[in-house]
C-alpha cells in the first residue's frame, strides 16, 4: 500500500528509486544491445504514460488521444532542430510548451463532454492530427516524416556516443518526471484533480474551480507527454505521422498507464516495464518471432490485468503482498509450520474484507 | 452536374455500409454504454471470412455472408459474457465501470488484428466475383458490388429496425436505452438484453465486412480504419438511435466522396473528423440525439 498512496517526501524517494534501479539494470538485467533498445523505448513510453497519468489517472480525463501531445512534442523538436539548428534540449521544452497549449485547448471539450465522449473526441482528434501531418508534406515531410541529422557524439544536441549513455539519460528524465508527478499528486492541485475526478459537482460545491484545475492538469499532462515525444524523436532520430500521432501510439500511452495503475506514481513505470518488453521482444520486426505474436501477447496481458485487478498491476502487486503478509502472520501465532490448508483459509479471511470495500460501494450502474 | 450526381450516388452506396456498421454499434453502445473499440475489427473478420469463402467456392461463397454474420454475432456474445460482463462489478461511478471495458475492447481489437496478421499475413487480399464491374445508368457508373452490398445492407437495417421498434424484445431494448434501472425493475433481463444487443451489433459489423470484401481489399487493419468513422456516425446520429446512425452513415459517405472529389483524396476523412469535433462541441447531443454532456 505504501507504493500506492503518496505523501509529501515520498515522491523524492520514489524518484530516487527509479533512478537507481533504472541505472543499475545494465549491470545485471540488460545484457544485449537489443534489450537495451527495448529498455530505452520502455522508458520513453513510461514518461509519456506519466504525462497521461496526470490528466487520466489523477484527473479522470480518460484520453485515448495523448498521441496528439506526443506528436506535437516530437514534431516541434524536429522542426526547430532542422530549420534553426536549435538544440533538442531547448527544442523539447518548446515542444512541451506547444503540447501544453494544445492541452489547454482540449480542456474545452474536456469540460463539456462526459467520460466516454471525451475519450472518443480525443481519439478522433489524434487521427485528425495524423492526417494533417501526412497532408502538409512541405512542412512535415508527409508519410515519411522528418529525420534529424545524425551526429555521433554530441551531448549538447541530445545525441550520445552509445545507446547505453542514451539509456542513462532517458532514465534520468523519467526520474525527474516521476518526481514532478509525485509532487503534483501530493500537492493541493493533485487533491483538487482527484476531487474533480471523483465528483465534479461536490468539488465545485466545496469551492474547487474545476475548470481551472482541469485546464492546469491537462496542460501539465500534455507538456510531459510532449517531452516524451521529443525524447522518442532523439532516440529514433526520425518521426513520422504514425509514430507521432497514430492510433497505436494513442493506445500504447493509455494502456501502459492503465495496465500499470492509473492515479499512482509508479503505475505508468510498472506498466511500461511489463508491456513494452512483451510487445517488442516478441515483435517480428525487431526479433525473429512470428508476425502477430507480439500483439496477441500484449493484448492478453492487458486484458488479463483488467480482469484480475481493473485498477492495474500496482494494486495487484499490493494485493498479493497483503495476502502473503496475512498468510505469514496468520501462520505464526498458531501452529508453526501448520497445514497449507489452514494457511490458505487465513489468507482468504484476511483478504476478503479488503476486497469487499469496493463491492459495498457498488452503485446501480 | 453529373459529377455531383455521381458523388451523391457513390456516397450513399458506400455510406449504406457505414450505416449498418454504425447502427450495430449504436444499438450495443446505446444499451450497454460500452464503447467497443474492437467493433470495427469484427468488420475485418467478416471481410476475411468472405475472402476465404470466395476462394473456396467462387461467387457462391457470397451466399455464406449472412451465416458468417451470425457466427460473428455469437462470438460477440461470448466476448461480452466472458470478458466484459464481470468488469462492471464493484465500480463506484459510471466512468469507473466502463473504463476496464474500454481497455479490454481495445486489447481485443489488437488481439484480433494480430491474430489475422499471423494467419493471413499483412498482404492485401481481394476477391474476384460476378459482382466485379459496373452498370452504366444514364451518365452514372454504378459498381455492381456496391449496389448489391447497399441493397443487402438496407435490408439488414430494415430487419433490425423492425425488431427494435415492432417486437416485444425490441421494446425491452428501447426501455433499457431510456432508463436501464427502471427497465430492470419492470422485469427486463438486463444480462440477456446486453449480450444479445452486443451480439446483434457485432453481427451487423461482420455482415457489413462480408459485403465490403466484394469491392475493397482487406488486410488485418482494414476494419480498424472504419472504427473512428463508426464512432463519429454513432455520435452524429444520436446515442442509441439506430435510424439516426444509418442516416448519418450515408451523410458521412457523401461527405467523404465529395471531399475526395472536390478537395483532395487524402483529406476525405479530415472533413469528417472536423465536422464531428465541431458538432460534438456545438451540439453535444448529436444531430438527432439525446443528452451526452455533463
Amino acid at each position: 500500500m505504501n507504493l500506492v498512496r503518496s505523501a509529501p517526501g515520498r515522491p523524492a524517494l520514489i524518484a530516487l528509486a527509479v533512478l537507481l534501479v533504472g541505472w543499475s539494470l545494465p549491470f545485471w538485467l540488460i545484457q544485449t544491445q537489443f534489450i537495451l533498445v527495448v529498455a530505452i523505448s520502455a522508458a520513453v513510453w513510461a514518461i509519456a504514460a506519466q504525462g497521461w497519468n496526470i490528466a487520466g489517472g489523477y484527473g479522470g480525463l480518460l484520453s485515448f488521444g495523448h498521441s496528439v501531445y506526443f506528436g506535437i512534442g516530437a514534431y516541434t523538436t524536429a522542426l526547430l532542430t532542422i530549420h534553426f539548428g536549435l538544440t533538442p534540449w531547448v527544442g523539447m521544452l518548446v515542444g512541451a510548451l506547444a503540447a501544453a497549449i494544445a492541452g489547454a485547448i482540449t480542456t474545452f471539450p474536456a469540460l463539456r463532454l462526459k467520460g466516454t465522449y471525451f475519450t472518443l473526441a480525443t481519439f478522433v482528434l489524434t487521427l485528425l492530427f495524423a492526417d494533417f501531418a501526412t497532408h502538409f508534406r512541405d512542412f512535415t515531410g508527409g508519410d515519411v516524416g522528418l529525420s534529424i541529422p545524425f551526429l555521433r557524439d554530441a551531448p549538447e544536441m541530445f545525441q550520445f556516443d552509445s545507446a547505453l549513455t542514451l539509456y542513462y539519460v532517458v532514465v534520468a528524465i523519467l526520474a525527474v518526471v516521476t518526481l514532478i508527478v509525485g509532487l503534483l499528486a501530493a500537492s493541493r492541485l493533485g487533491l483538487f484533480l482527484r476531487a474533480s475526478r471523483d465528483d465534479p459537482d461536490a468539488a465545485r460545491a466545496a469551492g474547487v474551480d474545476v475548470t481551472r484545475v482541469r485546464l492546469v492538469g491537462l496542460s501539465l499532462s500534455a507538456a510531459v507527454t510532449g517531452v516524451a515525444g521529443g525524447v522518442m524523436l532523439q532516440s529514433l532520430r526520425a518521426i513520422d505521422p504514425v509514430t507521432g500521432f497514430g492510433a497505436n501510439t494513442a493506445f500504447v500511452i493509455a494502456l501502459v498507464a492503465l495496465t500499470g495503475g492509473r492515479g499512482t506514481v509508479v503505475g505508468p513505470i510498472v506498466g511500461a516495464a511489463v508491456l513494452i518488453p512483451v510487445q517488442q521482444i516478441l515483435s517480428a520486426q525487431l526479433s525473429s518471432a512470428p508476425p502477430g505474436l507480439s500483439g496477441m501477447a500484449y493484448a492478453v496481458v492487458v486484458a488479463a490485468v483488467m480482469l484480475v485487478e481493473r485498477r492495474g498491476l500496482v494494486f495487484l502487486i499490493a494485493r498479493l503482498a497483503r495476502a502473503v503478509t496475512a498468510a505469514v502472520q496468520a501462520r505464526r501465532p498458531h501452529r508453526p509450520g501448520g497445514s497449507p490448508a489452514g494457511g490458505g483459509d487465513a489468507t482468504r479471511a484476511a483478504t476478503v474484507p479488503a476486497q469487499e470495500i469496493p463491492e459495498q460501494q457498488r452503485s446501480g450502474s | 452536374m453529373s459529377t455531383l450526381l455521381q458523388v451523391l450516388v457513390s456516397g450513399v452506396l458506400v455510406g449504406g455500409l457505414y450505416g449498418v456498421i454504425s447502427s450495430g454499434l449504436s444499438l450495443s453502445f446505446g444499451i450497454t454504454r460500452i464503447v467497443n473499440f474492437a467493433h470495427a475489427d469484427f468488420v475485418t473478420i467478416g471481410m476475411y471470412l468472405s475472402v476465404v469463402a470466395v476462394s473456396a467456392l467462387g461467387s457462391f461463397g457470397l451466399f455464406l455472408t449472412p451465416v458468417f454474420g451470425l457466427a460473428i454475432g455469437l462470438l460477440g456474445v461470448l466476448v461480452y459474457l466472458l470478458l466484459l460482463r464481470r468488469t462492471a462489478v464493484g465500480a463506484t461511478t459510471e466512468d469507473e465501470a466502463h473504463l476496464p471495458q474500454i481497455v479490454i475492447t481495445a486489447a481485443l481489437g489488437i488481439f484480433i488484428q494480430s491474430l489475422l496478421l499471423a494467419v493471413f499475413t499483412s498482404t492485401d487480399r481481394s476477391v474476384n466475383t460476378v459482382l466485379d464491374g459496373a452498370w452504366r445508368v444514364g451518365g452514372l457508373s454504378l459498381s455492381k458490388a456496391q449496389v448489391v452490398a447497399f441493397v443487402i445492407a438496407a435490408v439488414a437495417f430494415a430487419v433490425l429496425d423492425l425488431v427494435v421498434n415492432r417486437t416485444e424484445f425490441g421494446r425491452g431494448l428501447r426501455a433499457v436505452v431510456d432508463d436501464a434501472d427502471a427497465a430492470a425493475m419492470v422485469g427486463v433481463n438486463r444480462r440477456r438484453v446486453f449480450s444479445i444487443s452486443i451480439g446483434i451489433g457485432v453481427s451487423l459489423a461482420g455482415l457489413a465486412g462480408g459485403l465490403l470484401a466484394t469491392y475493397q481489399t482487406v488486410n488485418p487493419t482494414t476494419g480498424f480504419g472504419y472504427l473512428a468513422l463508426a464512432f463519429v456516425t454513432v455520435v452524429l446520429g444520436g446515442l442509441g438511435s439506430i435510424r439516426g446512425a444509418f442516416i448519418a452513415g450515408m451523410v458521412i459517405g457523401v461527405v467523404q466522396q465529395a471531399t475526395a472529389t472536390y478537395v483532395a483524396l487524402d483529406l476525405q476523412n479530415q472533413a469528417v473528423w472536423i465536422g464531428f469535433l465541431v458538432v460534438l462541441l456545438v451540439r453535444p447531443l448529436g444531430l438527432f440525439g439525446k443528452r451526452v454532456m455533463t
